[in-house]
């Protein structure tokens, strides 16, 4: 009762955009234990784990991104890239291979971030071609799925410490990471420069570093993300990435991020990817064809920004009729 | 006299280099692979271009309003196996077919136009979110199998050619030269270009902003269904995910002439130019005997040394 007289008083504002996901996601999993009940164990969250772990680090950094009013095509291209490195040399130096992946991670994005805040380019543009450039790089050091990943790392990825994925404790990371990287200066210059670019630049937050710097962490959010990719499935794929782009901004978006920039964030994008990959699961329990996967997951991501989007609509609806 | 040309010159100097570029890279790439644009090899180029430019001329209105259109390879897709499905291989009812196909596609733009202009979802999510959709529609629909053959008559229009001229070319230049009109001699393009310029002031001159906004996705769903038509018949069939690498092609090849993908700039003549930089880019990697690894990485960086040279106009206007 006292919740309804606050938000009737307009004292407590629910955020729409983070708690439609949220209630999407509970009904989600209690659809499932109904339809199943062995999926509310931890045997199964485990699994889930494993398949969503590379996508959450991939849509992590794109969530970076998306909030400074950006977009990053390019981290399909690296995720690529890092499998494909996982693949061909993990046999000769497994630390090796996962530095030098964090490395072209890291290179990529600050060319990404100088390309766009030094010369202005647009960042779909921009990202697209390094995308292209990468995906035949990725091409060139393995030309099919397949080479060889130390079983090793492989069975570190899968453990089960104490019953808890290894792969879960890797998603709390991440979400601890965010919270601290969010109430640092940087965190909120990430989400001035989405909001408003000259203001920020007036009030005197450096454009360009703060640029550089973001696209250097979504390169190497998705190189991690590639690496997990490449250690779960055992397997290295020049061409994994492509898939990855579009449902890293799904789940971001689905997690309410807004691709104006200046909202968001990645504990939205955590259950954003939860959503994505729990669709097909339920479609399969409830027995209808995975055909149906495509066309949920879009109804889902138009749905959820809808709810968004028409929330603001008729909070502003005293407006002039334009806003 | 000179001063008209002047201006003309610098008011379209991207469109101008844009031609150049596509010139000079068709006259090396005849110098470095003999046999390279001559004879019936021109003949392929054209009707490759002219796929990809039918297309890029609907996404033109698109990006003009500020927006962009994902959902163009599975409303083409969709196009396609349509009419294959439905037709049967039969020339009797392919009128009605083709009707049908224009009036679902323009239901699947007025829907995205619905969502970007009155629910105001963003441009990109609703397309891709309607791309998905149209995917899972038609693997339903169709339960996972592939379209069929093409009826001899489209296969017919697809494939002829008049005076030496091919079909598909000749359908290009129509709409090209059609969009032209619309673009910049009617006072819907007007409302358009006023539109991508500044959305608030195209308001407050008393334009239908979100009307104006749901044509243009109306037109840039047009421009697959037709070349999905055409696509079957070239191909004399149609398959699931054909339109895939169409995705974002459409998008460069607008953005290599001169459109700015905030919205309020762009034209169709800059849009062909941008198509033929692309399939000739294309076409000589191709035939330059390397392999696609390397074919992509070139693209790549042809591509990104091609939109910093054209955006340095854009540059000095955007600095801080």
């Amino acid at each position: 009762m006292k919740i309804n007289e606050a938000a009737r008083a307009g004292k407590l504002k629910i955020n729409w955009s983070f708690a439609v996901p949220c209630i999407v996601l509970a009904m989600l999993i209690i659809a499932m234990g109904i339809l199943k009940p062995a999926t509310l164990s931890l045997y199964f969250l485990g699994i889930k784990c494993d398949i969503s772990v590379s996508l959450v680090f991939v849509a992590a950094g794109q969530t970076l991104v998306l909030i400074s009013e950006g977009i990053d095509l390019s981290v399909g291209g690296v995720m690529s890239i890092a499998t494909c490195i996982m693949a061909t040399m993990s046999e000769i130096s497994l630390v090796g291979a996962i530095l030098l992946c964090l490395v072209i991670g890291l290179a990529v994005g600050c060319i990404n971030g100088l390309l766009i805040s030094k010369l202005k380019m647009q960042p779909l543009i921009t990202t697209l071609s390094t995308w292209t450039v990468l995906g035949g790089c990725a091409l060139w050091i393995l030309k099919t799925d397949g080479g060889y990943i130390p079983p090793a790392f492989t069975n570190f990825l899968i453990h089960r410490v104490g019953g808890i994925p290894v792969t879960l404790l890797f998603i709390i990371a991440v979400l601890i990471m965010w919270f601290f990287l969010k109430n640092t200066a940087f965190g909120y210059s990430v989400y001035a420069i989405g909001s408003n670019e000259r203001a920020a630049y007036f009030n005197g937050i450096h454009i360009t570093k703060t640029k550089i710097k973001i696209f250097c962490i979504s390169g190497v959010c998705a190189a991690l993300g590639g690496i997990m990719y490449a250690g779960i499935n055992a397997t290295g794929s020049p061409t994994v990435g492509e898939s990855n782009i579009m449902m890293s901004i799904a789940a971001a978006v689905i997690g309410g991020t807004s691709l104006t920039g200046g909202r968001g964030g990645v504990t939205g994008t955590v259950v954003g990817v939860f959503i994505l990959k729990l669709i097909s699961d339920i479609l399969v329990f409830a027995g209808i064809t995975s055909y149906y996967t495509s066309l949920c997951q879009g109804l889902l991501l138009i749905i959820c920004v809808a709810i968004g989007s028409v929330s603001t609509l008729l909070k502003n609806r005293r407006r002039l009729e334009y806003d | 006299m000179i001063e008209r040309l002047k201006k003309n010159y610098y008011r379209n100097k991207t469109i101008y280099f844009c031609y150049m570029a596509a010139i000079v890279m068709y006259v090396a790439a005849m110098i470095i692979v003999p046999g390279f644009g001559v004879g019936t090899h021109v003949r392929s180029l054209m009707l490759e271009a002219s796929l990809i430019g039918i297309m890029a001329l609907g996404q033109t209105f698109v990006i003009i309003s500020g927006g962009a259109d994902l959902s163009m390879p599975w409303t083409m897709t969709g196009s396609a196996v349509l009419l294959t499905s439905l037709s049967n291989q039969k020339d009797d009812n392919i009128i009605w077919i083709i009707l049908l196909i224009l009036a679902l596609c323009t239901i699947v733009g007025m829907l995205n136009g619905l969502g970007v202009a009155y629910l105001k979802i963003p441009p990109m999510i609703m397309t891709l979110g309607m791309n998905s959709i149209l995917q899972g529609a038609l693997l339903v629909v169709l339960r996972g199998s592939t379209g069929g053959l093409a009826p001899q008559s489209i296969i017919n229009l697809a494939t002829g050619s008049l005076l030496g001229i091919p079909n598909l070319f000749i359908f290009w230049i129509t709409l090209g030269f059609a969009a032209s009109v619309l673009l910049h001699y009617s006072t819907y393009g007007h409302k358009l270009f006023a539109l991508g310029n500044n959305e608030k002031a195209a308001y407050f001159t008393g334009i239908r902003v979100k009307r104006v906004k749901m044509m243009a996705y109306v037109i840039s769903s047009l421009a697959p269904a037709i070349t999905g038509i055409l696509y079957a018949g070239r191909l004399g069939q149609s398959y699931l995910g054909m339109g895939d690498s169409f995705l974002f092609l459409t998008i460069i090849a607008v953005v290599l002439g001169g459109a700015s993908p905030m919205g309020g700039s762009g034209s169709s003549i800059g849009t062909f130019a941008g198509t033929c930089i692309l399939i000739v880019l294309k076409s000589f990697l191709a035939s330059a005997n390397l392999p696609t690894s390397a074919q992509d990485i070139l693209n790549g960086i042809v591509l990104i040394v091609a939109i910093i040279l054209m955006s340095g106009k854009n540059r000095k206007r955007d600095r801080l």
